[in-house]
């Protein structure tokens, strides 16, 4: 028999067709384990119960961000849990206008009317017990001498002190965020003829600014001021009673001009919070992270090196008991960030460690969203971090997280865990780590 | 501090083959060109193009490269689950050519044992923060052998004897990764676990052989390796594992009883014993000795004085090692095509390998071997 060439030929294009066609595909393991002796991965499930600082340091640092560095101005006015109000300098008040068409005439004002401060808040950051609660600001004249002590200050909120007072505002409407604009313009009306004595006198007019809920004092409000647009004063100023012929609209802007000797804070506190009622107070036993002013938390993990590098760990968790917060608004949540420091060895001290920090995402942690007034324990997986800390020297990386909230120093929330140094050992924190031990296989 | 130790979950088997045949250092694979394969390895002693028999290449003293592919199709059989998986091999290439008065020479590069296997296994673990099952999947894989790459000599005296030797140089890689994994629908919740590790091998035998073709009609061969030592070194470390190469010894009957038609038998004992000090686990290779027999067949007529080879054949070879106290074999059904190319210049070989291996622990596995040759004579 003599077959056709063509036939050799399909028949060498179908083999090659089916030798290309065998992509491996080596899957199995129906047959295990009884087809599968020799070396076997051992996976674990440790936890370690952090005690006094061991194996994780664990300590509050506070407080961040410096006075003045807020970005915002926090109202806050929550019975038993927050008074915060906002300090606003106008140190340089302008006492004069241009006069015509020459630039260099200066009229220099008698007569001021229509004094008013004007304002915006940020509508998102509204929120009150109710959202038919009317809010109201009252205004305070707060120039002492005695610059930011808070003791002062505060005492200065009364009525021979008080230059205005807002319009009542309907809490829904100021926080309706649905509208173009995020933000909502105030404007109070100043006592004149204390603006113009300060604009005849030292120029300096600083105005401390409280958010109330006249009808409901027992509810509570927070919102902020936003720092851009810039508040300003202005006024009407003129040189007669008597006459209207020569007068201008004045405006003046923030400024600070004390303290003389500290020029950094001399610029931070052309505005900032004045903090009557705070954050809880600090303790042995707590971890507080927010409030204000705000307060971070730093850990630093010395876990055992059998694990951290020699095995492969594949999930870490951080379970933090909480001690509830009472007296929050309702809903009010807050958002937990585990920022990694990066900074070695050389930095020392838990304070200083806490400024050498990056974004969470960088090591992608996720955050956490955490209920202050709830006594749910909240877990915070940061295997991704103990994958970057894998055989790294602390001479390049302390492995350390700081567990902070966003924006810091903008919101009274807080949240407070138990410390290692918590009387009841089961609420302090544990660390729950799953890992596959390294053992040598692969020899059958 | 106080530490818990909640719970030492079960091992998950890693150095695990998930089948029988890939057990230990390997699946051997007969260092059969695709042309003995058809015959299920009867022809291996007196092949030119299969490394056992250093004196075959005296026999086809034209210079020649050969290479082969070899992919297998298994299915695995336990209880009522039904796997498959196909393992890409490259198990064979050798270049021959003649040397003065009737000598030849030949350099091959074939595959001892193939360590080829990928073994997944998943459990569900708790979630402990989102109260849920989450799928974990350990993984072990391995790729690499041992070769055996063989520098051999031989000589034909007259049409009736020839024989040969040859240096069997053993080296290779067993490329392992050992990986676990969790599917969790919130991310950044875990990580994946893997670990590297790579085992390097590297061993000296020999080998001799002689054929002999006392009458037109009756061929009869044998040959013998002898194995020296190996060792396994594991990654860039110190540790060094000693062991001694596999020895191997068979022997060949060929009738040619009528014009067209070739009938071949072999023999073929192997010292599988040898490779158990080079191991570290309980794993037990033991020897022993298997058989084939096949058939050449002159079959159609390709333009005017070439025809189309035809072959079949059966046997049955030991696996290297021993499950649960059951020395592994496998039963081979062969058949096969021989197509000359450009004139005599180069043939493909085209073979299919069925083979059914020993059922243990209910474990039943089979297997497809396809082996596609190519011999180039320039």
């Amino acid at each position: 028999m003599t077959v056709r060439p063509i036939v050799v030929l399909v028949t060498i294009i179908g083999a090659a067709l089916a030798a290309a066609a065998c992509s491996e595909h080596l899957n199995g393991g129906a047959a295990c384990p009884v087809t599968c002796p020799g070396q076997n991965s051992e996976r674990f499930d440790t936890t370690f119960r952090i005690d006094r600082l061991y194996p994780v340091y664990d300590t509050t640092v506070a407080s961040f961000p410096l006075l003045g560095d807020e970005g915002t101005v926090l109202l806050a006015n929550i019975p038993h849990r927050a008074d915060v109000r906002g300090i606003l300098r106008f140190d340089s008040l302008a006492n004069y206008y241009p006069g015509g068409f020459d630039d260099t005439v200066h009229f220099y004002p008698t007569v001021a009317h229509n004094a008013l401060l004007w304002f915006t808040i940020n509508r998102a950051s509204v929120r009150a017990t109710r959202g038919s609660d009317q809010l109201q600001f009252f205004v305070y004249d707060v120039d002492t001498t005695a610059d930011t002590t808070v003791g002062v200050l505060s005492s200065m909120f009364n009525t021979p002190h008080f230059l205005g007072a807002s319009g009542g505002y309907l809490v829904s409407g100021l926080r309706d965020t649905l509208t173009g604009s995020t933000l909502d313009t105030i404007r109070i009306n100043l006592d004149t003829a204390v603006v113009l004595a300060k604009i005849r006198g030292d120029r300096k007019l600083r105005l401390g600014i409280v958010a109330v809920l006249p009808n409901s004092r027992s509810d509570g409000v927070r919102l902020t001021i936003s720092p851009t647009p810039a508040p300003f004063i202005r006024y009407v100023g003129n040189l007669d009673t008597l006459k209207d012929t020569n007068w201008a609209r004045v405006t003046s802007n923030l400024r600070s001009v004390t303290p003389v000797t500290d020029s950094m804070l001399l610029g931070r506190l052309s505005h900032y919070p004045l903090i009557v009622q705070g954050a809880v107070p600090d303790s042995l036993e707590a971890l507080n992270i927010g409030g204000m002013p705000a307060r971070r938390v730093f850990l630093h993990f010395a876990l055992p090196r059998r694990i951290i590098d020699t095995a492969n760990v594949i999930r870490a968790t951080l379970l933090l008991h909480p001690r509830p917060q009472p007296f929050q608004l309702p809903g009010d949540t807050v958002i937990l960030y585990p920022w990694p420091v990066v900074s070695s060895n050389k930095v020392k001290t838990a304070a200083e460690a806490t400024n050498f920090i990056v974004s969470n995402t960088i090591y992608s942690l996720d955050s956490v969203k955490v209920v202050p007034s709830a006594n749910s324990v909240v877990a915070l997986d940061f295997v991704n971090a103990v994958k970057n800390w894998q055989n790294i020297s602390d001479t390049v990386n302390t492995r350390s997280l700081v567990l902070r909230i966003l924006p810091e120093g903008g919101t009274p929330l807080e949240t407070s865990f138990w410390s290692s140094f918590a009387s009841d050992t089961s609420l302090r924190p544990h660390v729950r780590i799953q890992y596959v031990k390294r053992s040598s296989f692969g020899v059958p | 501090m106080r530490v818990f130790w909640l719970m030492l979950l079960v091992p998950a088997s890693l150095a695990a083959q998930g089948n029988v045949s890939t057990q230990g250092f390997g699946y051997p694979t007969g260092q059969l060109s695709a042309r003995a394969e058809g015959g299920a390895g009867a022809f291996g002693e007196f092949d030119a193009q299969s490394p056992i028999n250093p004196a075959a290449i005296a026999s086809d003293r034209t210079t020649q490269i050969h290479f082969q592919y070899d992919p297998e199709f298994r299915t695995v059989d336990v209880g009522g689950t039904h796997e498959s998986s196909t393992t890409s091999r490259f198990p064979l290439a050798m270049i021959s050519g003649p040397i003065w008065g009737g000598g030849a020479i030949a350099l091959s590069w074939s595959t001892l044992l193939d360590r080829t296997f990928q073994v997944s296994q998943k459990t569900l673990i708790n979630n402990y923060t989102a109260n849920q099952l989450d799928t974990l999947t350990s993984t072990i894989q391995s790729s690499g052998g041992i070769n055996d790459i063989r520098l051999t000599a031989a000589w034909a005296f007259g049409s009736w004897l020839a024989i040969g030797g040859g240096l069997d140089l053993f080296t290779g890689q067993n490329r392992l990764l050992q990986q676990v994994t969790v599917t969790d629908t919130i991310a950044n919740q875990y990580q994946q676990s893997q670990f590297k590790n790579s085992l390097s091998y590297n061993g000296v035998g020999a080998s001799g052989g002689i054929t002999l073709r006392p009458v037109k009609w009756l061929g009869l061969a044998g040959s013998f390796r002898y194995g020296g030592g190996i060792t396994v070194r594991e990654g860039d470390s110190a540790s060094v594992g000693h062991g001694l190469v596999p020895g191997r010894w068979g022997g060949g009957l060929l009738l040619n009883p009528l014009q067209g038609l070739l009938i071949s038998a072999r023999y073929d004992w192997e010292q599988w014993s040898r490779l158990n000090a080079l191991g570290r686990g309980d794993l037990q290779a033991q020897n022993g000795g298997g058989w084939s027999v096949g058939a050449d067949i002159e079959g159609p007529k390709i333009g005017t004085n070439r025809y189309v080879t035809l072959r079949v054949g059966g046997g049955n070879r030991p696996l290297p090692y021993v499950l649960a106290g059951t020395q592994i074999r496998e039963t081979d059904l062969s058949g096969g095509l021989g197509i000359p190319l450009l004139g005599q210049r180069s043939v493909l070989d085209v073979s299919v390998v069925h083979a059914d291996r020993t059922q243990v622990l209910g474990v039943n596995e089979k297997a497809f071997i396809l082996s596609v040759g190519l011999t180039i004579r320039p």
